[in-house]
């Protein structure tokens, strides 16, 4: 487990700094630095964003409204306890899976059960342009570590992180009873930890 | 339940946990877990953290519309901070009753100090005038038996006890009052009385009063108000002694002074 630790300070080392630094600038008011975070994040923010919400035009308010907010609450982080892209992947995912949560979107949403969505996992090793160069590599080890994975516990996991919904919700919505899904839930996140550890 | 299966439990918790999946009750149980949680426990919890991170990458990046960028860097709130609401009260700045307030405890507390010196002095000054007035009263009495036509002025001289003693009186016997007049004496001990007696002849002692003193000086005067006796044509003896507190009817004593007028 130390390797792990070992393996994902080293992947991150080589850019958290200058993300860290970005944030600080960030706080003190420099559109520069929000400049840079954002030509970095972006297509990886707005690729999840568009995941959850399946609406573009949506996820591009959405990602507004994601930029703002760290331009706004840059003062929150605090690179000891996380790191920069936690920070900013948590507050994406946040504003995206609360927009599907509204009145509006649910009423739209309300036929929706697919679970398997051509904008997650895909499945060509082509290399997408939109990818970050940062990111490539470790995008292709999370893709290769979930394919790996069994099927149903790959789509509860893809489920849980990108429809936001609660162990109850996704036992009623799979129609599997609650146990299953807590089991699925913890197995598949140890193997994806450990596909993700031994890939590294 | 075995820590085996508290282990299990926990990390089927914690993958729940990291992923929002968990009810409101089993939040709180895992966060009560999570505060008592060994260290590898909290390993496992944050290792879990980090992999739900990492499935953000498990998606499609794709390009927003070019404009957005320089829609959202334009649209970025103010983050110079805001003017201070105003709080002048009738057009005066805060920081003018700050200071007003400041002097004026500065000018109250300057007031305190000196009320309370002038109290002092005021209260030494009216002890000093208590202590004047008894002291005029005693020489006005002493003054006033000295005026008599006839007194009786009798040495008393320092005994064993207290050798370097003496004393003096000064009775008019006509109106019963003598001064008496004490010096180089220790003080008496709380539980006693200086005494003074009257020896006529070879009779009884008579009382003449008892007194007391804190300190010893060369300058205690002190006034008996009631010697209603007459003088022995003989010999009149007068001696002081030591006795318990308020007198007693005959000495038992040790004798301080004595002295006799022939």
């Amino acid at each position: 487990m130390i390797f792990f630790w070992l393996t994902i300070l080293a992947a991150f080392a080589s850019y958290s700094n200058e993300e860290r630094e970005w944030l600080k600038r960030i706080k003190n008011g420099d559109k520069e630095a929000m400049k840079l975070l954002y030509r970095k994040y972006k297509n990886l923010l707005f690729g999840m964003i568009v995941s959850i919400l399946k609406d573009r035009e949506e996820a591009e308010d959405c990602l507004q409204e994601v930029f703002t907010q760290i331009w706004e609450k840059a003062d929150y982080f605090d690179s000891e306890k996380g790191r920069a892209y936690s920070f900013i992947v948590t507050m994406a995912r946040n504003k995206a899976i609360d927009r599907t949560r509204s009145k509006q979107f649910k009423q739209a949403d309300i036929a929706d059960n697919t679970i398997n969505d051509s904008t997650i996992i895909p499945e060509s090793d082509e290399k997408n342009p939109h990818e970050a160069m940062e990111f490539r590599e470790r995008a292709a080890i999370v893709r290769s570590a979930l394919q790996k994975i069994p099927e149903k516990e790959r789509e509860l996991l893809i489920v849980s992180y990108y429809k936001g919904l609660s162990q109850s919700q996704i036992a009623e919505k799979m129609d599997i009873p609650l146990g299953t899904v807590k089991y699925r839930m913890r197995q598949g996140m140890i193997k994806l930890r450990d596909y993700i550890v031994l890939d590294k | 339940m075995s820590d085996s299966e508290k282990h299990t439990d926990f990390e089927a918790l914690c993958a729940g946990y990291v992923l929002d999946g968990l009810s409101v009750e089993e939040k709180e149980a895992f966060e009560k877990m999570l505060d008592d949680a060994t260290p590898e426990q909290k390993q496992i919890y944050e290792e879990m953290q980090s992999v739900k991170d990492e499935l953000a990458l498990a998606s499609s990046p794709l390009s927003p519309s070019p404009g957005l960028e320089s829609a959202i860097l334009k649209n970025l709130p103010s983050k110079e901070k805001p003017e201070p609401v105003s709080t002048k009260i009738f057009g005066i700045s805060p920081t003018i009753y700050k200071a007003a307030a400041a002097i004026l405890l500065i000018v109250t507390l300057s007031l305190s100090y000196v009320s309370y010196q002038l109290s002092n002095t005021v209260s030494n000054q009216e002890t000093r005038l208590t202590e004047l007035t008894s002291q005029l009263e005693k020489q006005e009495q002493l003054l006033d038996i000295l005026s008599a036509r006839e007194i009786t002025f009798v040495n008393m001289n320092g005994l064993d006890p207290s050798p370097e003693g003496y004393g003096k009186i000064i009775w008019d016997s006509q109106r019963g009052r003598a001064v008496l007049q004490l010096a180089n004496l220790p003080a008496p001990p709380p539980e006693s009385d200086y005494q003074l007696w009257l020896i006529k002849d070879d009779e009884n002692p008579i009382s003449a009063g008892v007194f007391n003193f804190n300190q010893p000086s060369d300058d205690l005067f002190f006034t008996v108000e009631q010697l209603n006796e007459s003088p022995s044509e003989l010999s009149n003896t007068f001696a002081v002694t030591l006795e318990p507190k308020g007198g007693v009817p005959q000495p038992t004593g040790d004798m301080f002074l004595a002295g006799v007028q022939n």
